[in-house]
């Protein structure tokens, strides 16, 4: 028995012993893959990168630095760049170029490489035009799952500068580098390579003219890495997607994934690079149920006041802010929180109102609805006048989900009106009519910004009642009858309006 | 084998009453059980009853008849758990109660989906004249949902121009409005 137990205990370990032999000889070598830790991902400033601002300088000093709606054709933001470090320790950097006109699926980078040995190679443009289809998968992202799939134009920052001109204005398209190469229209992965390579020195022959799209076809665009801190928005950045090739070449896991690109003139991009897509960063989503003419409100609602400017005040000579404006920079500009408009029929309250509007918090954001009988009968001027209402609406909650009971005024202000309302049966609803009641003149200014001070001031101060007639402001009005006929004439487009409809 | 006769004879005498025993137990422990579960139910319709009738004791105006489960625009409640903020009653609660655990938003979503329409006026209220059954100028709640071993709750209210979670405290005995987080807003 006892010779029994110790052949059970050999044959055990022997067991153990083939076993751990097994999993070692199972340890066979990986495909070779570039691990993200090779490339490090960074968001700086511009003000942290001399050398990449004095070559973007060299470049051209017709593009000036300002945020998207500065209102000049073209601007560089240097709020956000990207810069990528490759193993050597060669660093691409890589900011956001806006430009008058881009169709909404098209961004511009203005992209620079600086060796490992310090050297500055000059800046060029890269224009990313996501495949329309694919546009609405890729707005919703997250870029994790779905990667940038479209065509990748490559350009001078000179070109750039070239067409702008005195007023800041781009006279014509800028001349791609490189001739555009069809399309497999497909994005296939691992076929293409140097046989579709156009050998033509001139590079600039857009054969035909007109057609400016001197990308080539990716479905992929390698890597992610995550930001590993420093500058803007350490440790909170999304994840950033990271090309590598020589604009065409490879992918980090060795396979060619788009065709290579050849026959360039002197300043485009030669070496191969990495490059991290500094994407628009668009954080007001405007739903397809939105249409032009709304979303053009939407847009202008977020330029600034370009008649009232105070000269010889030089720092306002990209106009003065107001508060849809302001409001819609913050969202637009927060890396945190999204702002989606949406149009639907919202339908008649439980005593037979209509409802104009509604602002719903969102899981890292708000959601506007509008609504459709409103966008379909109202004047213009009725839905600013709304959108205008509930942007403020997602301030105060973007105030009270910011909440620091040290430096918020506003929360301040919110919670000594809430103590007065929370007794009622619609505590919140009065707390922020009620609030806002105190800056009708600002959202009746910011009214008046849409409407290039067509009319008198006191006529968007009418209309921007609407909506705040629970609070003690408007009960103590003389003239509610005029202001509730100035609201109703906008609101169903009446004879009295002075504003038209959306066509 | 006279001897191994008696003790089978007395095994199998003994097996039925084992067997009964076991019977009895079970009977016992579902019993018990039952009771548990019951005492658990009826304290948390208890606790339900008093806050709507806390709810009713303070409302201006009145409440509609029926209870709901979604927001004005069809939107299922539990999609707003995660939306909650109570940082507009700094002064009303201690910080700590404003903030849900991962733990409590998850037993309130569960809450919120498996919310049912329930008349407030019969047994459920002591104060029927507050009840209409008339929707114009009506205020209408959600059951509420209550958590913290029976120290919080949070039930959903609605009027025309907006849409709010309201958050209860039980002070003693009785019911306290502390807080309120937005949901929609005209």
């Amino acid at each position: 028995m006892k010779q029994l137990k110790n052949l059970l205990f050999v044959l055990l370990l022997t067991l153990l012993a083939w076993n751990c032999q097994k999993e070692e000889s199972n340890n066979y070598p990986e495909p070779i893959q570039e691990e993200e830790d090779n490339v490090r991902l960074r968001a700086l400033t511009i003000d942290e990168l001399p050398d990449f601002s004095s070559s973007i300088a060299q470049q051209t000093s017709k593009v000036g630095w300002a945020s998207k709606n500065d209102g000049s054709d073209v601007v560089l933001d240097g709020s956000r760049v990207l810069a990528v470090t490759d193993s050597v320790g060669n660093t691409t950097y890589s900011l956001r170029m806006y430009v008058a006109d881009t169709p909404h699926n098209v961004f511009y980078n203005v992209v620079a490489k600086q060796t490992y040995e310090g050297v500055q190679n000059k800046p060029f443009v890269l224009r990313y035009e996501v495949d329309e289809d694919y546009w609405p998968e890729y707005v919703a992202g997250p870029r994790e799952e779905k990667p940038f799939k479209g065509t990748i134009g490559v350009y001078t920052l000179e070109a750039f500068g070239l067409q702008m001109d005195q007023n800041g204005k781009i006279g014509s398209e800028p001349e791609p580098c490189y001739e555009p190469l069809e399309s497999d229209g497909n994005g296939s992965n691992g076929n293409g390579g140097g046989g579709n390579a156009n050998n033509n020195e001139g590079g600039n022959d857009n054969q035909g003219g007109g057609n400016h799209d001197p990308g080539n076809y990716y479905d992929y665009w390698n890597s992610y890495a995550p930001d590993y801190g420093g500058g803007v928005g350490a440790g909170t950045e999304p994840f950033v997607e990271v090309g590598q090739g020589k604009f065409g070449g490879p992918g980090t896991d060795g396979i060619l994934k788009a065709y290579a690109i050849m026959g360039k003139s002197a300043d485009c991009p030669e070496e191969e690079t990495l490059i991290p897509i500094n994407e628009e960063d668009e954080k007001i989503d405007i739903d397809v149920s939105v249409d032009p003419c709304v979303e053009g409100i939407i847009n202008k609602l977020k330029t600034k006041d370009m008649q009232n400017l105070t000269v010889p005040d030089i720092g306002q000579l990209a106009g003065t802010g107001h508060l849809s404006q302001g409001i819609l920079d913050l969202f637009d500009s927060s890396g945190n929180y999204n702002l989606t408009f949406k149009v639907e029929q919202l339908g008649v309250n439980e005593n037979g109102d209509e409802l104009n509007g509604g602002t719903i918090p969102t899981i890292g954001g708000w959601k506007i609805k509008l609504d459709s009988d409103l966008v379909n009968s109202g004047t213009q001027l009725s839905i600013a006048k709304t959108i205008i209402h509930e942007a403020v609406h997602a301030y105060i909650g973007y105030q009270l989900d910011n909440y620091n009971p040290l430096n918020s005024d506003v929360v301040a202000d919110l919670n000594s009106l809430y103590q007065k309302f929370k007794n009622e049966n619609n505590s919140l609803n009065l707390t922020q009519h009620e609030f806002m009641s105190q800056y009708v003149d600002a959202l009746a200014y910011s009214l008046a910004v849409w409407d290039n001070h067509r009319l008198s001031i006191d006529y968007y101060k009418m209309l921007s009642w609407g909506g705040l007639e629970s609070s003690s402001a408007y009960q103590a009005l003389n003239n509610k009858t005029n202001i509730q006929n100035a609201i109703q004439n906008e609101r169903y487009n009446k004879v009295g309006a002075k504003s038209t409809k959306c066509p | 084998m006279q001897f191994k006769m008696k003790g089978i004879i007395k095994s199998v005498q003994k097996a039925p009453n084992a067997l009964n025993w076991y019977y009895c137990w079970s009977i016992l422990f579902l019993f018990v059980g039952c009771g548990v579960k019951m005492n658990t139910v009826q304290a948390q319709n208890t606790e339900e009853h008093a806050i709507i009738d806390y709810i009713l004791e303070n409302i201006k105006g009145k409440i509609f008849h029926k209870t709901i489960s979604t927001t004005f625009f069809d939107e299922d409640l539990e999609n707003f758990v995660g939306t909650i903020n109570f940082s507009l009653c700094t002064e009303n609660i201690d910080s700590i109660e404003t903030e849900l655990t991962i733990s409590e938003m998850e037993f309130m979503e569960m809450g919120l989906r498996e919310l049912k329409t329930k008349k407030v006026n019969g047994n459920l209220a002591k104060f029927p004249k507050k009840i209409t059954n008339k929707k114009k100028d009506a205020y209408f709640i959600s059951m509420p949902i209550v958590f913290r071993n029976g120290k919080h709750a949070i039930y959903y209210s609605e009027t025309n121009g907006g849409g709010q979670f309201n958050l209860l405290v039980k002070k003693g005995s009785r019911w306290e409005g502390s807080c309120s987080s937005m949901v929609w807003i005209e």
